[in-house]
């Protein structure tokens, strides 16, 4: 037992390590082209992360949003759900919070807590919609929720427009004066308290999903439904409850990151984080508590890529060329992870 | 006769550590049918899988016709006339039976395909060797039997002289079976040497000429069929002596476990089950006999609340339709399904977690799982089942046996008041039959009422008190006295040949 930690421990080790030699290359290949200088743009991606403290607090937000739609997504993959509402209901919950939160009134903690959960609340109740389609009519999910998310992004786009929005700054919700937000854990390097409200929901959820009995009969859907079945385990029901808490947990993290983050809503555009989610899930192996730490790894990535664009030799494509690589990398592998176990099965 | 093929002082080692072949030989001559029997994970497939190229071995030597060789990849094997029947088909459903049997090698003229010439030859085949395949046929329309046949032809088709089969029967019903040992018969005389993978002790004694006997990855030696017994055969097998017959206490039959009043399911054509009414009671083996395919399995569907169906089905006491899997489990039912790879287990996680799934919930504090009471209680099932493996090993690592031995732990470690058993030692090793058998037999005689579907006749007579034979959706026969009724009578009934009179089967 001890052995195979260790050994998919190094495993991991040795795709990151592969990862960054890939990320490397890549950046070379683009400096020899654009001409930069090659040392530069190396010190800039690898080491430029842990510059200050100005940078690394830049990776503790970034993790935030990863950290909440990568949970997301492992527990419906968990469950064998492949819902991408993950993505809507970020944006959506986020929108909530920055609806709800000016209507509250400036409390502290409570405003935000009450926006947050509210808006998880609502998420869910949407994430209900293509969670209910797939377990009683077979409706695939992945369709369904994809097209949900432009159904919500529109009405948001029409509110905005409209009775949501700050009649004295265009499209966008009303001011979040401090209180509404959540609180600052560092007021020079703006880290809010959010990341602590992520890592909570990474640990609940792992905890959930490992000691609790509705967490061993999702797993156990989502491994064989029909061994579920079997047993006597409402298949049904974990595969619909599995969306709406994930949908759910998506929404808490839209509202967190925003009343963390930002001070007012105003995204113009759906932000894709919830396709991250799919990522750092995958990286994660669909394991709540591994989530953090792959949500450290691509949030590294992204701001030593933020560090090579500030460079101004290396345009900002050159990065998604290398977040791509990286993405297919550790896709691939868990792809293939998983059809050697079922090919494994009959030897 | 000359030695043909000789494998020598083979050893498998796999990365994971697991020893599956130790210093294993194995030796052919030609235009012989040769057994090679052993447990479960004894190591037979992954010698033939040696042999056939699609495994390497970790030392040893190969030599075809007292020429060394190197089976490096199954295209080489296939080279040398060397091919395998797997035990899982590997076919198009698709495509029909000419174009799967020349399948990678296809006949060209040109750039297109040579149809006509690929049928004539699949047709010259089947014709030469007697099998009743129709070339055109779409194989994913076919039935097992034939499925198997085609697998025999792709086989034919690339030149094999040496045809590995792996457990090539347990698929097949008694008359398939009885069909395919007539063409393995007919190949050896046109001079093929044939290798059946198998553990079916009849089977060796009935067709092999000789038979190699494996155990714990070594090979015990090779015997001339007609020189021993089954017994001997089975003690080599399993290192030990085992019962074959199973001794069972007399029991009066007590209230009434599981009844069906006029149960019809509808199925394309004629229907699945048509009217059958009849009752299992506590302290008896019911056993539903009959080819595969004449309704047994949608009995057992009913029975465990899988299917709808017309008509009253009764599980102890109460009426099945529109009641949750979970609440006939409360109501004491345990289900040992057929399929343990899809059904019976869960593939993808660990012993532990397959043995709780039918009543975790039940062993809970404020929705958490009492972990180490579980665990506990895992670990004990384990070791009265006599299952090789720790609560956190993946069942997969595990041998169809022992895999079983998980299933039946978990469902018959629920106290049941019904066992439902589905082909419950399908593909189990003799060691592990003796065992599941005891188990049932222990179960029954403390006043559990059991239903049992088996295809295997030996189990059949060994276990049941009583048999309903099932044909074409109906009840052929009831049959109340098993020890005098003959294993041909029960052949007849299941082939629709007789079929017992009402009031017979009232008596």
């Amino acid at each position: 037992m001890k052995s195979s930690i260790l050994k998919s421990l190094c495993t991991l080790l040795i795709r990151l390590t592969l990862a960054l030699a890939v990320a490397a290359i890549v950046l070379a290949g683009a400096c020899i082209l654009m001409e930069g200088s090659l040392e530069d743009i190396m010190t800039a991606f690898f080491l430029g992360p842990l510059e200050d403290e100005y940078a690394i607090a830049e990776i503790l937000r970034e993790m935030v949003p990863l950290i909440f739609t990568g949970v997301a997504v492992s527990l419906m993959v968990r469950c064998g759900q492949f819902n991408m509402f993950v993505e809507g209901a970020f944006f959506g919950g986020a929108f909530l919070a920055g609806v709800l939160a000016p209507m509250l009134g400036e409390h502290f903690l409570v405003t935000p807590i009450i926006s947050i959960l509210s808006a998880a609340v609502a998420m869910g109740a949407v994430g209900y919609i293509p969670a209910k389609m797939k377990s009683s009519l077979g409706v695939n999910e992945f369709v369904s929720s994809l097209m949900l998310n432009y159904i919500v992004y529109w009405v948001v786009m029409y509110l905005i427009h409209g009775v949501a929005a700050d009649p004295d700054y265009p499209n966008a919700t009303l001011y979040l004066e401090d209180l509404m937000r959540l609180p600052l854990l560092q007021e020079d390097i703006e880290l809010s308290s959010n990341l602590i409200i992520a890592l909570l929901a990474a640990l609940g959820c792992g905890v959930f999903l490992f000691k609790t009995k509705w967490g061993y009969a999702l797993r156990m859907t989502g491994d064989n439904p029909t061994f579920a079945v079997y047993s006597g385990i409402k298949a049904k029901k974990y595969v619909a409850s599995s969306q709406v808490i994930g949908s759910a947990l998506a929404g808490m993290g839209g509202a967190s990151f925003l009343l963390g983050n930002y001070y007012r809503f105003q995204w113009a555009s759906l932000p894709n984080y919830g396709f991250d989610g799919f990522v750092i899930a995958s990286i994660a192996g669909n394991n709540p508590y591994a989530v953090p730490p792959a949500a450290l790894f691509l949030g590294y990535l992204r701001v030593g890529a933020l560090q090579v664009s500030r460079l101004g030799d290396i345009p900002n494509e050159v990065i998604y060329v290398i977040q791509a690589i990286i993405i297919i990398l550790f896709g691939a592998q868990f792809i293939l992870s998983r059809r050697r176990k079922e090919g494994g099965k009959h030897a | 006769m000359g030695e043909l093929l000789c494998m020598k002082g083979i050893t498998k080692r796999y990365g994971n550590g697991v020893l599956a072949n130790e210093h294993a030989s194995f030796s052919l001559r030609e235009g012989e049918i040769h057994a090679i029997a052993g447990e479960n994970g004894a190591g037979k497939s992954t010698l033939m899988k040696i042999l056939c190229g699609a495994q390497q071995p970790t030392e040893g030597t190969i030599e075809l016709r007292g020429k060394p060789v190197r089976m490096t990849s199954p295209k080489v094997a296939t080279s040398l006339g060397i091919g395998m029947v797997y035990q899982h088909f590997m076919l198009v459903d698709e495509l029909p039976v000419y174009l799967n049997v020349f399948l990678g090698v296809e006949k060209r003229r040109g750039l297109v395909l040579d149809k006509q010439a690929m049928i004539a030859q699949t047709r010259a085949l089947c014709e030469k060797y007697d099998m009743p395949v129709d070339p055109l046929a779409l194989c994913g329309d076919l039935p097992v039997g034939l499925r198997q046949k085609v697998e025999i032809l792709k086989v034919l088709v690339r030149d094999a002289k040496i045809i590995i089969l792996d457990e090539p029967t347990a698929v097949l019903t008694p008359q398939e079976t009885e069909q395919l040992f007539k063409q393995l018969r007919i190949l050896r005389d046109a001079r093929h040497t044939i290798v059946i993978i198998t553990h079916k002790l009849r089977e060796m004694k009935e067709l092999c000429d000789r038979i190699t006997i494996m155990r714990h990855g070594k090979t015990m030696g090779a015997v001339n069929a007609c020189d021993v017994s089954e017994q001997e055969i089975s003690e080599l097998m399993v290192g030990g002596s085992v019962r074959l017959k199973v001794a069972k206490a007399d029991v009066t039959p007590g209230e009434i476990v599981a009844e069906m009043k006029a149960v019809t399911v509808p199925g394309s054509g004629r229907p699945r089950l048509d009217g059958i009414s009849f009752i299992a009671r506590a302290g008896e083996i019911l056993c539903l006999a009959g080819v595969e395919g004449n309704g047994q399995q949608q009995v057992i569907e009913c029975l465990t609340g899988q299917i709808d169906y017309r008509g009253s089905v009764k599980v102890l006491g109460k009426e099945v339709r529109g009641q949750s899997v979970r609440k006939i489990r409360d109501l004491g039912m345990a289900h040992i399904p057929e399929d343990r790879m899809t059904m019976g287990t869960n593939q993808r996680a660990s012993l532990h977690e397959n043995l709780i799934s039918v009543d975790f919930d039940r062993n809970t504090v404020a929705g958490f799982l009492k972990s180490r009471a579980l665990k506990a209680r895992s670990e004990k099932q384990l070791k009265a089942f006599l299952v090789k493996g720790e609560i956190q090993t993946p069942i997969s690592m595990l041998s169809g046996g022992n895999m079983q031995k998980v299933v039946v732990a978990r469902e018959l470690s629920q106290h049941p008041r019904l066992v439902i058993a589905n082909q419950p030692t399908r593909g189990v090793d003799v060691g592990a039959i003796a065992f599941i058998h005891e188990k049932l037999i222990a179960l029954r005689d403390a006043g559990c009422g059991i239903v049992l579907v088996s295809a295997d006749m030996n189990e059949v007579f060994s276990l049941a008190d009583r048999i309903i034979v099932f044909h074409e959706g109906r009840i052929a026969a009831e049959i109340n006295d098993v020890a005098n009724t003959t294993e041909q009578q029960l052949g007849r009934y299941m082939l629709g040949i007789d079929q017992m009179k009402r009031e017979e089967a009232a008596q």
